[in-house]
């Protein structure tokens, strides 16, 4: 080698080496810089003043497009609820938006609010090519802002999905511009969201979220302050659940329900648990919840009974349960059947006859419904195929806000969101009945 | 606004569908200064904007924020056919063909869930990690497998500084493009090993030591 080779040789030499001392250099420090592990942080909301039972249901969207799913709920700070949903012509259609509304207790029905995101909006703020929309999910972070994620897929079916952010500083009015989070190495495909999002105690958000892309499993991820994704973790493996819900009983303890996708029977709702806020979980099992395949939710109150919403059979969604559990998600009680179209299980109705029982329903759901009939006519467009119709209630979602009510949203029939709102006095007497019950 | 993470990540598939043109043999085999026209060309088309989104933004949501490996790859590649100059061997190319491959063959599957374990979570910051690639990238530095060293170094680098939307480390690293472009290298450069040249024996020994020589050296 002549002496300039060798003298550029000696060059590249050292420049590689400064190139790795910068770059671990400034690797070393942010991975130091990382936030530990938070722990749980066990919501604790007593009763509600008002000791009367309430229970009472409405609707939350009014039949504005044809097909609406996957609702979710966020308390905002004047106590009134904001609801999301997705709705458009159909599932996956380009014209799918993330709707809202808002219901303020004590005054009146829901009101709906301008879309909070859609593809078009989307689109733009990503600058990607978004083909179409799908579950949103909200919570309030650390700071107060409320934090929507919704999933997006730019190629191919939900299979293709990956989790957009957006977060309104004023109460889910207006929203900033979303942003994708990065979740997968394979191109940021397969992660979706449904389970309520949580906040661990040194204000880091929780966020559950799911694989479906060869395997199905549950995941959790866990966002900075800023919203930025600083680690992610596997909830259960294999192919079988979906859809985790994690339900926090202590700062260390807390149970993850799964919605079961397999298909060996019984189909029961999966279960893991951890002891050490969430380092380590147990290997996932079938618990004693039956499971159609479909999403659930619940939360924990404070004297650690734990309420849970779901289609409580092994096929279908035509039945929807309140259950709690007193033993940390062991063994369940049902509170009450939401939803029982059980009669018609297995077989499906005729037009005429699903048009009359589904205006009944409508009148029951709301009160205020005037026109049942065209509620049922809604419902049999998404519910009725060439050999009959049936029905689904599902995607349920629970939350407790800060005055002990407890809220649930869900679809009802695919072409409406039903809301739900009771208090505990009414749960606890619901099952001191159902005890009383049990005893005769 | 447009966000730094979208420049880059566009600027990433700009690159890509601009080197694209060198996996195309009759435009391997024009000049030099006819290349970098059209590569120019194309660049200027597929990032600027028509109607919502420019092209890039279409190529970006299908495959995402290209690696620091990819962006170097095609920088070289570029570099490598606009200058004339060669300033990787073959050799480094083959084990870094080599290295991608086998890790994209272990890594993808464990990632997408064959298996309990997931080693993308080892890209949120884990020590073991770093230190695992900075033994890795001066084990290359110091037997002079520069290019390697240089997109581990520039990979760590380009997380640290959140130069991407990901806040792994793996997407710096890694991607499927590169994951699969090596993977197809390998297994090319694997058959020319094995297939014997066209009328010859595929047992056939070299005559003369610089025959052995030859029959390594990469093209």
């Amino acid at each position: 080698m002549t002496e300039s080779g060798e003298a550029v040789s000696t060059g590249s030499r050292t420049l590689v080496l400064a190139i790795l001392l910068i770059g671990f250099g400034a690797g070393f420090v942010k991975s130091f810089d990382r936030a530990p592990a938070g722990f749980f942080q066990p919501r604790s909301i007593g009763k509600a003043g008002d000791v009367e039972p309430h229970f009472e249901t409405r609707f939350v969207s009014g039949g504005e497009t044809p097909q609406t799913h996957a609702p979710s709920l966020v308390e905002l700070t004047d106590g009134s609820i904001r609801a999301f949903w997705f709705a458009g012509s159909r599932e996956g259609a380009k014209d799918v938006e993330v709707h809202t509304a808002v219901f303020v207790p004590g005054h009146g029905g829901w009101h709906r609010e301008p879309s909070a995101a859609t593809r078009g909006s989307t689109q733009k703020s990503l600058r990607r090519y978004i083909r179409k929309l799908g579950n949103p999910v909200a919570v309030r972070a650390a700071n107060g802002q409320i934090r929507l994620f919704y999933v997006t897929v730019s190629v191919g079916g939900w299979g293709g999905s990956s989790v957009t952010m957006t977060t309104s500083s004023d109460e889910g009015k207006t929203w900033t511009p979303a942003r994708r989070l990065i979740t997968t190495p394979f191109f940021n495909v397969s992660t979706l969201v449904k389970g309520t999002p949580f906040l661990y105690d040194d204000g880091t958000l929780g966020v559950p979220v799911y694989h479906e892309m060869i395997g199905k499993f549950g995941e959790l991820l866990r966002l900075d302050k800023t919203g930025a994704v600083i680690d992610k973790q596997r909830v259960s493996s294999g192919k079988y659940s979906l859809q985790p819900v994690v339900l926090a009983q202590s700062d260390r303890k807390a149970i993850a329900l799964m919605r079961y996708a397999g298909g060996q029977p019984p189909k029961r709702v999966i279960r893991v648990s951890t002891e050490d806020a969430g380092r380590h979980w147990s290997h996932p099992e079938k618990s004693a919840l039956p499971n159609p395949d479909a999403a659930l939710s619940g939360v924990v109150l404070a004297d650690g009974r734990m309420l849970v919403v779901l289609n409580d059979i092994e096929s279908g969604r035509d039945q929807l349960s309140l259950v709690t559990s007193r033993d940390g998600g062991v063994t369940w009680k049902t509170v009450i059947t939401l939803e029982d179209q059980a009669g018609s299980r297995g077989q499906l109705l005729d037009r005429a006859r699903y048009l009359e029982t589904t205006g009944v329903l409508a009148r029951d759901s709301d009160a205020t419904v005037r026109n049942p009939a065209d509620y049922a006519r809604a419902a049999g467009v998404q519910m009725c195929r060439g050999a009959g119709c049936g029905f689904e209630f599902s995607y349920p979602y629970l939350i407790q806000a800060r005055n002990g009510e407890i809220h649930l949203a869900y679809t009802w029939n695919r072409s409406y969101i039903k809301h739900v709102r009771f208090n505990q006095a009414w749960l606890d007497q619901r099952l001191s009945e159902a005890e009383n019950d049990q005893r005769h | 606004m447009t966000n730094v993470t979208d420049i880059t990540g566009l600027a990433g598939a700009t690159l890509a569908i601009t080197a694209s043109w060198l996996l195309v043999p009759p435009i391997r085999r024009l000049k030099r200064i006819h290349i970098g026209l059209l590569m120019s060309v194309t660049a200027v088309i597929v990032a600027v904007p028509v109607g919502a989104l420019p092209l890039a933004a279409y190529a970006r949501s299908g495959f995402g924020d290209l690696s620091i490996t990819t962006n170097v790859l095609l920088a070289v590649a570029i570099f490598s056919h606009l200058s004339g100059r060669r300033p990787v061997d073959g050799k480094q190319k083959s084990v870094m063909n080599i290295l991608i491959a086998v890790t994209a063959l272990v890594f993808y599957p464990l990632a997408l869930g064959f298996g309990p374990f997931d080693p993308y979570r080892l890209g949120y910051g884990s020590l073991g990690f770093l230190t695992g690639l900075l033994v890795l990238a001066l084990c290359f530095w110091a037997v002079r497998f520069y290019l390697i060293s240089i997109c581990i170094g520039l990979a760590v680098m380009a997380h640290a500084m959140a130069w991407h939307e990901s806040t792994n480390l793996w997407d710096y690293l890694l991607d499927p493009l590169v994951s699969i472009y090596a993977l197809v290298a390998v297994l090319a450069g694997g058959l020319r090993a094995t297939t014997p040249p066209s009328g010859q024996n595929r047992l056939e020994l070299p005559t003369s030591p610089q025959d052995g020589v030859e029959s390594t050296r990469c093209p």
